[in-house]
């Protein structure tokens, strides 16, 4: 019998699967192994391109390209599983339309605004942006330049940036993508513990009793962790799943007690369950006692909209986030108006259900999970969601150790590893330094090897402003690296897009695809994306991961590490800073930002012989092992502070690392003795991002959304993803297959709203908002099944811009948008 | 013997879908309907080895193509969870698309 090489991949997919499974290899499949083996494929590992969950992947090459993915049986995050939006992996880089070549808006041979984009070379790119970032400072200085990054930016991708922006031009006009997806997490960090990110581990999943799910649909965003989860629930019939979303969606299939809420209530619900605790003294006294300040926020704090907005203006105390000390006695009074009835109806959630929740919480024995994404933190009180959830773990104790953990997720790769820990925001530096605190700026400055009064001390646009001032013409030369935002930020039509193609302004974005951001853009930069390069990217549970380049990026494709490096060769340092600041470091004459940035004895402080991958394009370019010299510069920030990394090459070698690295060892579980290398002997907790190491409680009340159903506009409309595109689909959409096939959008819908249109599935439906109309399909089946009231719609398709609609209100402390509660009619497009 | 030099481009997933044990024998029998579509094992906890080939049932205009039919059996009610666990797909190759090598 001749066998295949079909019957071969066969066997292997077979196998794989099997050992996955913890079960026994089929032996059809295994004798087939054993006959032969493939040596064409050669392996090596990267994390995941995709979400926050930073599973870690074989990747298979042969003659240059990725023909095979593998879940990492090594990897402690995966145990060797993918989820399916791995099937696009060994895809992404290969989609028909790539970017192999800059293009430039071009008008008889000449930039113009209104031009054709038009292939032009590197130089001549540069050319252009050089001028245009030269001709704003000149006129308006550093305010009028700015950057828009990322959450899927490497950690040294980010740090660069970081420099350029920050130290080079000396703006803070910098934020990542992560403002629309993380935001509200960090904030909600910072304010409770003065530190950020999650103090627990994936390891949670193994040890807890109850999961509770607070908006995030884990099932669909985070499948890896969801199938852990899901494996602690089938093998251990003692643990229980909470469900909580505003509509049934796929982490349903598996919930003991699943909650639909009317949007916004969450913050009752929270309330609710602390008073709970209190009323039926379960509160751990001894830990509030050595462990958790109390502390009464101020309210009525706006909606992070335009001054002149008539929310912003009603708003009594509109961005503050003062608080001031509470004592037990009066936060339980606070608490005590959120009783069962009153909860129950505002939310809508059953009595009974509301009361097992509070239970599982209250129960000193039932070790407690909760997880969130995009519910809490796209939220116009995101911050304030974040504070109540940990009051409840604060109450109880339950936090900081296996099993009970309040666990804030990511939906980006890097998300936490390069836009939070990096601090690539408009008001941070890396290791959760802040451009405001002139003790955190000196003390980049001196890493940096930069004079003192280099940083400017106010925080720069956020995201949401930033395309406000770009409208406004405040903002004139941006760049844009690494994320859609045309069509992931929201109310494109009133902001993004006049934004854009606002004369004054000059816009670039960096991009593998002709995304509709790239599209919006006046010059488009063609990148090299996941292993086209070496990265780094850390995940949910402070893991770091590296990977090396494995394959070649196609025509003229340059990583965003080479871009922005490269770029900073363009200008003089005398063209960028003012004669005040040179006049301290008067040897920095003469030079270029790259000289002072990038070639500053740190960053090149490392051969490429020290490089063990096969190619390192930027290395190789450069000249110097640019990733380590980034990497080791940038370590020294958080090393002896609570943020340590380990070693550069040591992570060549892991699976990953999750910080604080001491002595080499990792740290499951922060702020515990005996986990935590931080926490002094004896002293059993210590939240020691605050000086008094100590934990803050908030009262805070439920305030109402921004915008909420009335008469015409009548239903409640919320956005999100679907499990098989990931984000705005630049990746995902590509495969050709998927073109074919059935890529668009619909609208999920009860069958008793769509009735009262007149609709019936797969009808084509027009759906307003105040700010923008989009049309998509009526869905009233299929996996998403909102309550009446209430309609859903996936932001992945391009060809629906969900973000017409959606209103630009903020979280007015986090600055995060929420995408999902604004206000919708749909009716039925008549042909 | 095996053909290694074979040259047709082959795309092939194994993925591990997972239901409350109690009702693998319904769940696994619906998912090997599915074009492209076996089931290999399955385990007393639940655990379903499956692979996906495409091929002429699920590829074309008519067929959905691998990825939605993966999606498709994911969102099958009755599932939990779905893992991709391994994906071969060399179509990209410059042999498969008619260049010479």
């Amino acid at each position: 019998m001749t066998l295949t090489r079909r019957d071969f991949i066969k066997a292997n997919a077979i196998a794989a699967t099997a050992v996955a499974a913890g079960i026994a290899v089929p032996s059809s499949a295994s004798n087939l192994l054993t006959k032969s083996s493939d040596t064409t494929i050669k392996w090596d590992k990267a994390p995941c391109r995709f979400c926050g969950t930073g599973c870690s992947v074989l990747v298979g090459t042969q003659e240059g390209k990725v023909v095979a993915t593998q879940g990492d049986p090594q990897a402690e995050v995966n145990k060797g599983l993918n989820c399916i939006k791995g099937y696009f992996l060994s895809k992404i880089m290969y989609g028909k339309d790539r970017l192999t070549q800059p293009l430039l808006r071009m008008k008889d041979g000449v930039y113009a605004k209104e031009g054709e984009f038009t292939p032009v070379s590197w130089d001549t790119a540069f050319d252009v942006m050089a001028e245009k970032f030269k001709a704003a400072l000149k006129k308006k200085g550093p305010t009028s330049v700015g950057m828009f990054g990322s959450g899927q930016w490497t950690v040294w991708e980010g740090y660069a940036a970081s420099k350029l922006m920050k130290a080079g031009f000396l703006t803070n006009n910098l934020d990542p993508n992560a403002r629309h997806c993380m935001a509200s997490a960090v904030g909600g960090f910072m304010r409770t513990f003065g530190i950020d990110e999650p103090m627990g581990c994936y390891d949670d999943l193994e040890h807890a009793d109850a999961f509770v799910l607070w908006g995030s649909n884990m099932a669909e965003m985070h499948p890896i962790l969801w199938s852990r989860l899901a494996d602690r629930r089938l093998s251990h019939p003692h643990v229980k799943v909470n469900v909580l979303s505003t509509y049934k969606h796929r982490s349903f299939e598996l919930a003991d007690n699943g909650m639909i809420f009317t949007p916004q209530t969450d913050l009752a619900i929270l309330n609710f369950i602390a008073n709970y605790i209190i009323q039926n003294n379960a509160v751990n006294e001894d830990f509030m006692k050595k462990h958790v300040n109390i502390r009464e926020g101020v309210t009525d704090i706006g909606y992070g909209l335009r001054p002149s907005h008539p929310l912003q203006k009603a708003a009594k105390n509109p961005d503050s986030g003062a608080s001031k000390p509470m004592s037990f006695d009066d936060f339980a009074k606070f608490v005590s108006s959120y009783s069962i009835e009153y909860t129950s109806k505002l939310s809508g959630v059953s009595e009974d259900k509301l009361l097992t929740l509070a239970k599982l919480y209250a129960d000193p024995k039932v070790k407690v999970t909760s997880f969130w994404t995009m519910g809490f933190n796209q939220h116009t009180r995101g911050v304030w969601a974040n504070n109540l959830m940990y009051n409840v773990h604060l109450l109880t104790g339950k936090i900081s150790e296996p099993g009970n953990s309040p666990f804030s997720l990511t939906g980006q790769p890097s998300a936490c590893g390069t836009a939070r820990e990096v601090g690539t925001f408009s008001h941070r530096l890396p290791a959760d330094l802040v451009v405001k605190n002139p003790k955190h700026r000196a003390i980049a400055e001196k890493i940096w090897k930069l004079p003192e009064g280099t940083i400017p001390p106010k925080p720069g646009y956020h995201a949401v402003m930033q395309n406000r001032m770009l409208k406004d013409g405040e903002l004139n030369a941006y760049w844009v690296m690494c994320n859609n935002n045309m069509q992931a930020g929201p109310n494109i039509n009133e902001e993004g897009i006049p934004g854009y193609r606002n004369p004054e302004n000059f816009i670039v974005v960096s991009d593998p695809y002709p995304t509709v951001t790239a599209q919006a853009a006046d010059l488009i930069l063609p990148t090299a994306m996941w292993v086209e390069k070496e990265g780094a990217y850390g995940n949910a549970e402070r893991r770091t991961q590296f990977w090396h380049q494995q394959v070649n990026a196609p025509g003229e494709a340059r990583s965003d590490l080479w871009q922005i490096v490269e770029f900073s060769k363009r200008f003089k340092i005398e063209e960028v800073w003012p004669e005040e600041l040179l006049a301290k470091n008067p040897e920095y004459r003469g030079k270029t930002m790259f000289d002072v940035l990038y070639a500053n004895g740190n960053v090149d402080k490392f051969p490429m012989s020290e490089s063990k991958g096969d190619t390192n394009f930027e290395g190789d370019y450069f000249g110097f092992y640019i990733q380590k010299g980034l990497f080791e510069e940038y370590a020294t920030f958080g090393r002896g502070h609570g943020h340590d990394l380990a070693p550069f090459d040591r992570y060549h070698e892991e699976r990953g690392l999750r910080w604080p690295v001491v002595n080499g060892k990792e740290t499951k579980w922060r702020f515990r003795e005996g986990h935590d290398p931080y926490v002094e002997k004896g002293s059993e907790v210590q939240f020691y991002g605050h000086k008094d190491k100590k934990a803050n409680i908030f009262a805070l009340p439920y305030e109402p959304a921004a915008e909420s159903p009335d008469e015409e506009f009548d239903l409640w409309l919320s956005t999100g993803r679907v499990l098989e595109h990931w984000h705005s689909g630049s990746m995902t959409a590509r495969v050709p297959e998927l073109h074919k096939a059935f890529p668009d959008a619909v609208l999920f819908i009860h069958p008793d709203d769509a009735k009262a249109r007149g609709l019936r599935r797969g009808d084509e439906v027009l759906i307003e908002s105040r700010r923008g109309e989009v049309k998509s399909r009526v869905e009233t089946r299929g996996r998403n099944r909102p309550p009446k009231g209430l309609v859903f719609m996936p932001w992945f398709d391009a060809k629906q811009l969900v973000n017409k609609l959606t209103l630009d209100a903020t979280d007015p402390l986090s600055k995060q948008t929420d995408f999902k509660k604004c206000a919708v009619k749909v009716k039925k497009v008549v042909v | 013997m095996i053909n290694l030099l074979e040259e047709k481009p082959i795309n092939i997933a194994g993925v591990l879908f997972v239901a409350q044990p109690s009702n693998t024998t319904k769940v696994a029998k619906e998912l090997g309907e599915f074009p492209g579509a076996e089931v290999h094992e399955i385990a007393d906890n639940g655990s379903m080895v499956v692979t996906i080939e495409e091929n002429d049932l699920n590829r074309g205009e008519k067929g959905k193509g691998l990825i939605n039919t993966i999606t498709d059996m994911s969102n099958l009610p009755g599932v939990i969870s779905s893992s991709l666990i391994f994906h071969h797909n060399d179509y990209g190759l410059p042999q498969h698309q008619g260049i010479k090598v």
